[in-house]
């Protein structure tokens, strides 16, 4: 809401074109390699309008031998992850307060004590993971996970990142999704062929090397329909305990 | 923009602009973009007006390096290399701002200019491709079509294409669209008014192996 509002008053002239101020904040954001920082209803307005693109474009071009530093603050977009991380902050504060009040609630209720009483948020698997079996550790029940920053489960891991796209012993495996670095919303489908016949084990890491998933098919294909947070996330290809494959990809 | 000769008349004339518009700046400016890129766009701006107003013809200050020194290790020269990265980077930076639509405009371009598509160029665009027709795609556009003309070409990418998208265009219709994209892009590359001399050519070489995997790697 504060963010649309912002974008509302600075953005837009009433011509319904972008201010010189959002044509800087654009540039701004394709130096630092940062445009998906952007406010969505000033990229939704750069697909469609060839002036404001020009005029981006344009300033880009011109200022194309400028190098920016990516670890000075910037005004807007870090402003913005600022404002990102104290409300998440304020989230995780207010749900500690009331997982303590009703704990003492239900104590008063039952008179048993509240450790006994946890969530018990499994990992819904898709079609082809009825076989699967989530780590006891999964980050995607844990409420600590949901205090982290979209930004920190985006932070490329630097061990993992050494492993990317690297093939061990099985050149023929072709993995046709998901691309390396490609952006999926909603199901994940993985998808390879080229590889020994037998069964395949495919694992899912997030950024900090906790196992998300592994799911063992014997097929060269494999959907997990939900449960994966924003961010990145790391995943390895294996056959009789040899590495075919290893990628990452981004979940929006 | 402007001939060299003008330097003087220009900076005068941008001095004078920026003074003009210090009161506007003062109250529009409300700190979202770094000073030196609200400056730039500003100045670029009171520059477009210049020409606009003396009707200055635009010089043409920069084109792409050819082909022979875009192939790898042929080009040793720094300065080169740097206009390379710079054509790159703002080509990148284009491509970025058509949002959803950059994977469908490299895919066309890719087929347009006859160059080996990939499957990742069929995914980015349409991830919910099944291998059947991820395979037909690459069967005909994933080597070598260049003698392939170009009816041919668009007569079997269109069935594919208004499968992912829900329409039922004709090939024709996907030829005029690749056309007025790569008209598009060419003078968005170019700038308004023209600073650059980029072609048909230039996108191609853009386009080729050593160059895209900078456009595909986000």
């Amino acid at each position: 809401m504060k963010r649309t509002s912002r974008s509302q008053r600075g953005f837009f002239l009433p011509s319904g074109h972008l201010t010189e101020e959002a044509v800087g904040l654009c540039v701004d954001a394709l130096k630092l390699e940062r445009y998906d920082e952007v406010p969505t209803d000033i990229r939704a307005h750069l697909e469609d309008c060839q002036a404001c693109r020009g005029n981006v474009s344009g300033v880009f071009a011109l200022l194309a031998d400028q190098k920016y530093d990516g670890n000075q603050a910037h005004p807007y977009l870090d402003a913005r992850s600022r404002f990102a991380r104290g409300a998440w902050y304020k989230i995780a504060a207010v749900l500690v307060v009331l997982v303590g009040i009703g704990a003492l609630v239900a104590l008063y209720l039952s008179n048993r004590p509240a450790g006994l009483q946890r969530e018990n948020q499994a990992l819904v698997p898709g079609q082809d993971s009825s076989s699967g079996r989530s780590s006891p550790e999964n980050p995607l029940t844990g409420r600590e996970d949901h205090a982290r920053t979209l930004a920190s489960r985006l932070e490329p891991n630097a061990e993992l990142e050494a492993l990317v796209d690297a093939r061990m012993r099985s050149p023929g495996v072709k993995v046709l999704r998901p691309v390396i670095g490609g952006m999926i919303s909603g199901s994940v489908m993985f998808d390879w062929s080229g590889g020994p016949a037998g069964k395949y084990t495919v694992t899912i890491y997030d950024n900090s090397r906790t196992i998300v998933l592994r799911l063992t098919v014997d097929r060269t294909s494999l959907k997990v329909d939900q449960g994966l947070q924003p961010g990145l996330y790391y995943w390895k290809l294996e056959s009789n305990d040899e590495l075919l494959y290893f990628g990452k990809f981004i979940v929006q | 923009m402007f001939a060299p000769g003008e330097a003087d008349d220009v900076k005068q004339a941008v001095a004078e602009g920026l003074l003009k518009r210090m009161e506007s700046i003062r109250a529009h400016f409300n700190g979202s973009t770094l000073v030196r890129t609200y400056l730039s766009v500003i100045i670029r701006n009171i520059c477009l007006e210049i020409r606009r107003s003396t009707g200055t013809r635009p010089q043409t200050v920069l084109s792409m390096p050819d082909d022979e020194s875009l192939t790898a290790g042929a080009s040793e020269d720094p300065d080169n290399q740097a206009l390379i990265g710079e054509v790159i980077s703002t080509f990148h930076a284009l491509l970025m701002q058509y949002g959803r639509n950059a994977p469908k405009i490299l895919l066309m371009l890719k087929l347009r200019f006859r160059l080996p598509v990939s499957t990742a160029d069929i995914l980015k665009w349409y991830p919910g491709c099944s291998r059947e027709n991820l395979d037909a795609v690459l069967g005909v556009f994933g080597g070598d079509y260049e003698s392939m003309p170009d009816h041919e070409v668009y007569r079997s990418m269109t069935p594919v294409m208004n499968e992912a998208e829900g329409k039922l265009n004709s090939s024709d219709a996907l030829r005029k669209w690749t056309s007025a994209k790569i008209a598009e892009v060419l003078e968005l590359l170019n700038g308004t008014p023209p600073v650059s001399t980029h072609t048909e050519e230039t996108l191609k070489i853009l386009l080729e192996d050593q160059v895209s995997p900078f456009l595909l790697r986000r």
